[in-house]
C-alpha cells in the first residue's frame, strides 16, 4: 500500500531556499557553531563536576563538518586528549556500575529549541528578503 | 522514581537472568542486567498547572556475560521484555523505548570469581516516559 501526499508546496519552498542569499548559509553556520560551542560547554562542565572523571573534562571539543548535504556539528570527548578515552567509562559505566556523568542527549536536547529558533528566523528573513 | 526503577528491574528479570539496579553483589551469577537511571528527569514539556509527577529520562540497560556473544544472546532476551514495554506502576501509564547501543566491550578490570577472565558487557539506553 503506498502514500500519496503533495509535495507542491515543499517543492516551491525548497525553490525559494535554492533562492536564498549565501549570506543565510554563512550565517547558518554560525548558528550550527555557537550550538555546538554551548553543548561543549555543558558537557565540560557536566564531566568537571564529576569528582572520578573531572580530568575527562579537558577532552571535550567540537568540529564543524561542511558537505554539501549540509553543516554538521560534530561534539563530545576527543579520546586522544585530556582522558577522553575515559569517557566512554564516565557515560557508560562498566559491567559493575552505570554511568556516573549526565548523557551528553541532555545537552543536545537542553540547545535544539534555540538552535530551531535562530534557524527558522534565518530562513524566515531569508524568504522575506 | 523508586517505584518506577523498581518495575524496570522487576520487568528486566524478566528476561529470565537476575537484574540489579545500580549496584551488583560481589559474585552474581552470569549473565545478568544492571539498570541504572538518575533521579528521575522531569518530562521538559508540560503545562505549568502540571503537578511534578511527569518523567521524561534516559534509563542505562547493562547486559553481562562471560563472552562477547554470550551479551549478545542476553541482550537480545533483554530487549524483547523492555523494548516498547510498559513496567508496571501503580497509577502511571508508562513506556520504554530502545534509543541507541554502545558496543560490546571487554570489561579488563573485572576478573570473574575464580577464573582470569574478563566479563563482556554492553550498554543500551532506553528513553522512559511515565505520565
Amino acid at each position: 500500500m503506498g502514500v500519496d501526499f503533495d509535495s507542491s508546496e515543499l517543492r516551491a519552498f525548497a525553490t525559494d531556499l535554492g533562492n536564498a542569499p549565501m549570506k543565510v548559509a554563512v550565517e547558518a553556520r554560525a548558528v550550527i557553531e555557537k550550538g555546538a560551542l554551548n553543548i561543549k560547554r555543558q558537557l565540560t562542565s557536566e564531566m568537571g563536576a564529576s569528582s572520578s572523571f573531572k580530568g575527562v573534562a579537558s577532552s571535550m571539543s567540537y568540529d564543524m563538518v561542511l558537505s554539501a548535504d549540509g553543516i554538521e556539528a560534530q561534539i563530545g570527548p576527543d579520546k586522544d586528549k585530556g582522558g577522553g578515552a575515559l569517557a566512554n567509562i564516565a557515560y557508560f559505566g562498566g559491567s559493575r556500575g552505570g554511568g556516573t556523568v549526565p548523557d551528553p542527549q541532555g545537552a543536545l536536547d537542553a540547545e535544539v529549541p534555540s538552535v530551531e529558533k535562530f534557524i527558522g528566523d534565518l530562513l524566515e528573513k531569508a524568504l522575506d528578503s | 522514581m523508586k517505584a518506577d526503577a523498581d518495575a524496570i528491574v522487576a520487568l528486566a528479570a524478566t528476561s529470565g537472568y537476575p537484574a540489579f539496579f545500580v549496584d551488583v553483589p560481589t559474585a552474581p551469577t552470569l549473565p545478568y542486567v544492571l539498570v541504572w537511571s538518575s533521579g528521575g528527569n522531569l518530562a521538559l514539556e508540560r503545562p505549568v498547572s502540571d503537578s511534578h509527577t511527569d518523567t521524561d529520562d534516559l534509563i542505562g540497560v547493562t547486559t553481562v556475560a562471560g563472552t562477547p556473544a554470550g551479551v549478545l544472546i542476553a541482550q537480545a532476551a533483554v530487549r524483547g521484555v523492555l523494548d516498547l514495554k510498559s513496567p508496571v506502576v501503580a497509577g502511571r501509564t508508562t513506556v520504554l523505548e530502545l534509543v541507541s547501543s554502545q558496543p560490546v566491550q571487554m570489561d579488563r578490570d573485572v576478573t570473574i570469581p575464580g577464573t582470569n577472565r574478563n566479563p563482556a558487557y554492553a550498554v543500551d539506553m532506553y528513553r522512559y516516559r511515565a505520565v
